[in-house]
């Protein structure tokens, strides 16, 4: 799954420490997540599409095959 | 209690599969070694006591709201213990025609074998469980 967390992170001036926190997973987590080599459960999905302002379906993008 | 806020749920579980694999094998072993009886059981209540301590404070620090368990180390942890599971499925199948064979002729004690099957459960799981987080 594509997605722009680290578009949206960066323009919201967060670190991913900081996003971290607040989502309640570990800064690695993120990094994973934003690497692309991790897909969040949608709880996490939703959580972080609200943290970054984002609508979830915009956030997080379905890589089409 | 300072250096309990730094552990780290891979330190955590990488100190506890050195402890187990210590008292596992103190327990199985230990009898054979001439140590002398109850040093040898001195020893495994000592490990096992540190262990369960250990391992019991371990776990509240790391359930302590602010700590990160969260659900990519549960995914790291579900992989690691199912490949675990099923290389122990495969040694275990691979081992029982192997030590009722009469060509081959092992001479493994019950004991022998308990130690090889956690010991390898143990170590599958541990570079499973590093080899699929850096993996995620």
């Amino acid at each position: 799954m594509l997605n722009h967390v680290k578009e949206r992170r960066a323009l919201l001036g967060l670190t991913q420490g900081q996003l971290a926190e607040r989502a309640g997973v570990s800064r690695q987590t993120i990094i994973s997540i934003e690497g692309g080599r991790y897909d969040p459960s949608l709880t996490l999905a939703l959580k972080l599409a609200s943290l970054l302002g984002e609508r979830v379906e915009g956030l997080f993008i379905p890589k089409e095959d | 209690m300072n250096a309990m806020r730094k552990l780290t749920m891979k330190c955590y579980i990488i100190s506890n599969l050195i402890m187990a694999a210590l008292f596992i094998n103190v327990v199985l072993f230990g009898g054979r070694l001439a140590m002398g009886q109850s040093f040898t059981a001195g020893l495994a209540t000592g490990l096992g006591t540190g262990w369960l301590i250990f391992a019991i404070i371990g776990w509240l620090e790391l359930k302590r709201p602010g700590r990160t368990w969260d659900e990519r180390m549960s995914a790291i942890h579900i992989k690691a213990s199912a490949f675990s599971f099923w290389v122990l499925v495969l040694v275990v199948s691979l081992l029982t025609p192997a030590l009722r064979s009469g060509a081959l002729s092992l001479s493994w004690t019950s004991v022998d074998v308990s130690g090889m099957l956690v010991n390898t459960a143990l170590a599958t799981y541990a570079v499973s469980a590093f080899v699929v987080s850096r993996r995620l």
